[in-house]
């Protein structure tokens, strides 16, 4: 319950922030470009069960850099919340457990996390009734929306190992750059350990949890990644909430 | 048994926040319920420090707090539910608009969504609409980080230097809301202050902090006997010199052309002027130093340099 009232209590921040117009944003930017493409191409490329096709085509660009970028983004936009306006102070000398107050603002970057995925979903079936519009002849079959939520059930567990280091490094240093310099680097090193130095360490690399299952000869291990990235949650979660816990000056 | 309900007490508060600097000894704060209690030190003495250690802002090193008769470190939800505070600057969501600030909170405090409409009306701020924070002045700001600390209908009120920023209006509002929560409600009041015109009249007791160390804690009637016990008289006579002899035991000492000693109240200040007229002088100056509690307060603090 105190959990809860923590949680609507960082949902309420939300507004009007960076990060719900990035979520929009960032969400529109990749259905849109492939609008453009799918408009030209579309009777060529979708003929079996065309919207489950469109939806799971839309992962790709979604695992390998939309999600993991708005991970980064969000996980210190949000921290900033509290360090550009300095309202930590009020935040701990409110009446909420120190885990509330940590666990719920976890669960907000998880949130923001969801609605990310939500709302890409939403402008890819956008973008597909506006296909459907010119080319009718497409998008006749079922919607399985079963499908949908499994693939995004799966990238949002595919992130938690992401979020959860970006989270910890946003909650640790007080300024914008640090968190989100280390993050792009972070992710720059994902496909360099990939390709250039083709090193088995990738499989244990947070960074690359989103990507790894769209790299042909990793693709079958999406369910061992998941389970990598919800070890390194809950890893990187105690370590942060310890220090949080213990850090001399709070605020 | 105390006379009075204590409502802060800390007990040989210690702490530093590196190995060669001890910014706080030994400070044994005492607050009684319904005081206001002026907490004041210049800037760097230890004032934030002592209240950020009072919130939980800071981990505690040694000595005890007992907040409400409880102690802090194992009732710190149930302490800080009866508790207002602001420490230092305003804390506000600039994006978010006076009404979205309080409501962030308000479900923390349990309290009703009337109560926004409630502290926004008493600190002068119902009217600020759609208005986001980062484009009030400063003056709003810290009126609506008073609204959030009377959110919860607290019992104690921590300000620290509340009167920062504001112009001389504001902070004569500010004193005048402090001294009605105080008579009205019986809101405990601790206040701190570098400036001790700006909280002498609306404080009950006193505490004046200096490099960590308490010089001074006590009531305002008490803070002015102890201004008496160092009162400076002014003399001037036809023959200083042998005002000087007659006088010996106040060891006076020249100040200008006139002379000047330490005595202590007004009985003793009409001995001095017998003395003087019973071995023939005349008598052309005999008044009172006037030490206001501003000057008593920087003697103090410079004295303990």
């Amino acid at each position: 319950m105190n959990l809860l009232i923590s949680f609507r209590s960082e949902t309420l921040k939300l507004k009007r922030t960076l990060s719900v117009y990035l979520c929009i944003i960032a969400a529109a930017f990749g259905p849109f470009m492939s609008l453009l493409e799918v408009m030209d191409e579309a009777p060529k490329m979708l003929k079996h069960q065309p919207w489950i096709k469109h939806f799971l085509e839309g992962r790709e660009p979604m695992a390998i850099a939309l999600l993991p970028f708005y991970i980064i983004l969000v996980c210190t936009l949000l921290m900033q919340i509290e360090y550009r306006d300095k309202t930590w102070k009020q935040v701990l000398t409110s009446p909420q457990k120190l885990f509330d107050i940590f666990m719920a603002k976890f669960l907000a970057v998880q949130t923001m996390i969801w609605l990310f995925l939500l709302t890409y979903m939403l402008f890819l079936g956008i973008t597909a009734f506006i296909t459907e519009a010119v080319h009718p002849e497409l998008f006749d079959g079922p919607i399985n929306v079963f499908a949908i939520l499994q693939n995004n059930t799966q990238l949002w567990i595919l992130g938690l190992g992401l979020s959860s280091v970006q989270f910890w490094l946003s909650l640790r240093f007080k300024n914008f750059i640090a968190p989100l310099g280390i993050g792009i680097a972070g992710w720059f090193l994902s496909p360099m350990m990939l390709f250039q130095f083709k090193t088995s360490i990738v499989e244990y690399y947070p960074y690359a949890f989103t990507i790894l299952p769209e790299i042909p000869g990793h693709a079958g291990k999406a369910i061992t990644y998941q389970w990598y990235s919800v070890i390194t949650m809950m890893v990187f979660l105690t370590i942060a909430f310890v220090q949080f816990r213990t850090s001399k000056v709070k605020g | 048994m105390y006379m009075t309900k204590t409502i802060i007490r800390t007990e040989g508060l210690s702490y530093s926040y590196a190995k060669a600097v001890q910014t706080l000894s030994n400070i044994d704060l005492q607050v009684e319920q319904g005081a206001v209690y002026g907490f004041l030190g210049p800037n760097g003495s230890g004032k934030t420090t002592t209240i950020s250690l009072l919130l939980g802002l800071l981990n505690h090193q040694q000595g005890s707090i007992e907040i409400f008769g409880k102690d802090f470190k194992h009732h710190r939800i149930d302490v800080l539910r009866r508790i207002g505070s602001l420490v230092e600057a305003p804390s506000l969501y600039g994006h978010l608009t006076a009404k979205e600030n309080l409501e962030v909170y308000r479900p923390v405090y349990g309290v009703k969504p009337q109560r926004i409409k409630e502290v926004l009306k008493i600190v002068g701020l119902e009217d600020t609409g759609k208005k986001v924070c980062k484009k009030f002045s400063l003056g709003m700001k810290q009126r609506l980080a008073i609204a959030l600390a009377l959110l919860p209908s607290p019992e104690l009120l921590i300000l620290d230097e509340p009167t920062n920023g504001l112009d001389p209006a504001g902070i004569i509002e500010l004193r005048q809301l402090i001294k009605q929560l105080n008579k009205a409600s019986g809101i405990t009041i601790l206040i701190s202050s570098h400036i001790l015109s700006e909280v002498e009249k609306m404080v009950s007791h006193l505490g004046i902090i200096y490099r960590g160390k308490m010089l001074f804690q006590g009531t305002l009637q008490q803070l002015h006997a102890f201004q008496q016990q160092d009162a400076k008289l002014f003399i001037n006579t036809s023959n200083n010199e042998a005002a000087i002899q007659l006088l010996d035991n106040y060891q006076p000492q020249y100040d200008g052309e006139k002379l000047m000693l330490t005595f202590s109240g007004i009985e003793q200040a009409a001995a001095i002027n017998r003395t003087l007229v019973q071995n023939n002088l005349d008598v052309y100056l005999l008044q009172p130093a006037e030490t206001d509690l501003e000057q008593l307060f920087i003697n103090l603090t410079t004295t303990a340099a």
